[in-house]
């Protein structure tokens, strides 16, 4: 998209006092769409708002709960209907949505590199075969614009300085935000970005040189105090890579981080850069709408296969390549049918030397959600550490032995 | 190729094309050992596609899996579909009436490399409905028999009544086609007759029974996943093709069928936009990262 266009080039940039973005934030809100960090008994969501005094503002989260490709890649998402309309024939109706201009605002470096891995894949460009991008992640992501915020503090968890996803990015966003003492640093990013900045011209002004620097300079002091903040999670991608590429790590080692997996799909519903989804048909029946017949919802043969005038939605919803259906086939053939090989397979794709080369960067953006959701110590630097210390080892411990509970801190950083 | 593109952008990438099956035909039996397997005619309505690439076929009612086709491109006024009733939508499709519409999208996938096989001597290799796909496959060869040299189909199915296309052998025959087949259970009768060479064991053990020019044969191989491992293995083993010149289309439940959904990742290929039809060259690097088959 705009990002290669872009490359290299210096970045345009303005300067916004604190009120004018938010008459930016408040004019937005009541012409278009603004989807925004709340909190939501103590979490922070990204939700639709309409007054910006909802808004929860950057001093006061590091990230939220969920990434915001829920707003591109919702959980549930509704492809086509179809009807009966005599004996024999049957009518398709494609659903299509109008889109309205939406600012996603607080968006946090990681989750940026997380949308623009996304674009990547489900736009069509891993394969260069753009004709064939996802219509609906296409709609939705056109009318999507960036703004995002550069951390200034890290949680116990984060890691994006190990997998190129912060604190600060050159591309991805439309605007970057980065606040300075007095005010805030507007990077510009993209043809939308510039439009934006047209658009509101009349708030925004040019950036000084002080500013620039200071900018800089609070970027290389996030970097610099990164170990205060967080001090034990890292992903050490160079060697975890070798070890999943080549590949170095033997089954014993799977079947223990396996053995830890309680299948519970958690660290793909929350991670920035999965996109893997299930399709179903589904029968729509006033009855199953208003609730009472949920369990025939996925029967489809039993609810009106053959009988006349019946609808049926057709319906993707979010998958998890850790869980034990992901890849049964009817007939019998049933790839990896163990945690530990469903493991090998999630961590394949996120650190391997293949798919980096495929996608143009590693498929993990060190958010550190997966880290706060496993209930079972598979979070992405635990076992990227535990690779290397197997490399170290040279001698894997036996199957079933759980590695040392870290102390750590489960709740949402604050 | 091109048409690909027009199809999947006139159509929506999600978005079936309805077709109306003209015929349903009893292929094996529902008491043979592999289940009930029937043929689906379908209406070919423009479709443009190749041998060895497949379709997501919608059971309206029941959802959508991917099928693979198994009639040639040249036979320009259908589309056969040779499908066993494995799970739930497969299920329903094999209770649909002749008249009746099914949604189909795609072509998808790669299809088999024709145009670098001229000249060449083409081997099959193919293991129970593992035919299905090789068959749009050789009827293309057969259709433009004088640009290719020897053709040899080894076939393996698990009883003689599990054998698919029996009764278009004779004609394969007929155009120069050495047929050669196996059976894991004999049933008396059948070893007893003499219309093709046969033998009662797993379909690598014909490998024994030809004889071929490994510089200049290309073989292809479709069958359960098991039968593919020792095929191939056969096949540069015993009879000496080098790796590029081995061929294999996988099979996994692709979801979208267009490299979205990440269900049939193996290693870092899609089979769905990467395959279904992969070298052994390429499989020996996917299987270092995970087996294939």
């Amino acid at each position: 998209m705009e990002r290669k266009a872009e490359g290299t080039q210096r970045k345009e940039t303005r300067w916004v006092s604190t009120t004018d973005l938010q008459k930016i934030l408040e004019n937005w809100a009541e012409k278009g769409v603004l989807v925004a960090p709340t909190k939501v008994n103590g979490e922070v969501l990204f939700q639709r708002i309409r007054d910006i005094r909802e808004i929860c503002w950057d001093e006061d989260y590091v990230n939220s709960l969920v990434p915001p490709k829920e707003f591109v890649l919702p959980n549930e998402e509704r492809l086509l209907s179809y009807r009966r309309t005599d004996d024999q024939n049957w009518v398709v109706e494609v659903c299509s949505e109008e889109n309205q201009e939406t600012i996603l605002f607080g968006v946090r470096s990681c989750d940026v590199a997380g949308l623009a891995y996304l674009d990547r894949f489900l736009l069509g460009e891993m394969f260069s075969r753009p004709d064939l991008a996802d219509p609906q992640y296409k709609a939705k992501r056109e009318k999507f614009i960036l703004i995002s915020i550069v951390c200034q503090k890290a949680a116990p968890t984060c890691m994006c300085v190990c997998c190129d996803g912060g604190p600060a990015l050159t591309e991805g966003f439309d605007w970057q935000l980065t606040r300075l003492t007095d005010g805030w640093l507007v990077e510009i990013g993209s043809e939308k970005g510039e439009k934006l900045a047209t658009g509101f011209h009349y708030l925004l002004q040019p950036a000084t040189d002080e500013a620039i620097k200071e900018q800089k300079e609070r970027v290389a002091t996030i970097i610099r105090t990164f170990d205060q903040y967080s001090p034990d999670e890292r992903v050490p991608t160079m060697a975890a890579g070798r070890m999943v590429s080549r590949p170095l790590l033997k089954e014993e080692f799977w079947s223990r981080i396996g053995s830890r997996c309680v299948e519970c799909g958690g660290c793909a519903f929350i991670c920035p850069t999965c996109f893997c989804f299930n399709v179903v048909d589904r029968p729509l029946s006033p009855s199953l709408q208003e609730g009472d017949a949920n369990e025939l919802a996925f029967c489809p043969l039993l609810v009106g296969f053959n009988g006349k005038g019946a609808d049926y939605e057709r319906v993707r919803y979010r998958d998890c390549c850790m869980l034990q259906g992901f890849v049964r086939q009817a007939g019998g053939i049933y790839p990896r049918r163990t945690t530990g090989e469903r493991c090998k397979t999630r961590f394949f794709h996120k650190l391997s030397w293949q798919f980096l080369g495929r996608m143009n960067r590693l498929g993990c953006t060190g958010c550190g959600r997966c880290l706060r959701t496993c209930l079972g110590e598979v979070g992405i630097s635990r076992v990227a550490t535990e690779m290397t210390e197997a490399l170290a080892e040279k001698k894997l411990a036996p199957a079933g032995v759980t590695a040392p509970k870290r102390e750590h801190q489960r709740g949402h950083p604050k | 190729m091109n048409e690909e593109r027009a199809f999947f952008d006139h159509n929506g990438l999600y978005t079936p094309t309805l077709l109306r099956v003209t015929a349903i035909e009893d292929e094996i039996p529902a008491e043979a050992v592999t289940g009930p397997i029937k043929n689906f005619v379908l209406e070919r309505n423009g479709i443009d596609f190749r041998p060895g690439q497949f379709a997501q076929v919608t059971v309206f009612g029941a959802g959508e899996v991917p099928i693979s086709l198994s009639s040639p491109p040249s036979l320009s006024d259908r589309i056969i579909l040779t499908v066993r009733a494995a799970g739930f939508v497969t299920g329903a499709l094999h209770q649909i009436r002749p008249g009746d519409v099914i949604g189909f999208r795609g072509p998808c996938g790669n299809g088999f490399p024709i145009e670098p096989c001229i000249g060449q001597d083409i081997l099959f290799v193919a293991g129970g409905i593992g035919l299905a796909p090789l068959r749009g496959l050789l009827w293309e060869l057969l259709f433009r028999r004088q640009d290719f040299g020897r053709i040899l189909l080894l076939y393996g199915a698990r009883t003689p009544r599990d054998l698919l296309y029996q009764y278009q052998i004779p004609e394969w025959q007929e155009k120069g086609v050495e047929v050669f087949q196996s059976v894991d259970v004999g049933d008396g009768v059948w070893e007893k007759r003499t219309e093709t060479p046969r033998k009662v064991g797993v379909v690598t053990t014909l490998f024994q029974e030809i004889k071929i020019d490994p510089q200049r044969t290309v073989a292809f191989v479709c069958g359960p996943p098991v039968m593919i491992r020792f095929a191939l293995l056969g096949l540069t083993r015993d009879l000496h093709i080098a790796p590029e010149r081995c061929f294999a289309t996988l099979e996994r439940h692709m979801k979208c069928g267009v490299g979205k959904c990440g269900h049939c990742i193996v290693a870092d290929k899609y089979v769905c936009m990467d395959g279904p039809v992969f070298s052994l060259a390429e499989l020996e690097k996917m299987a270092v990262i995970e087996e294939p088959w």
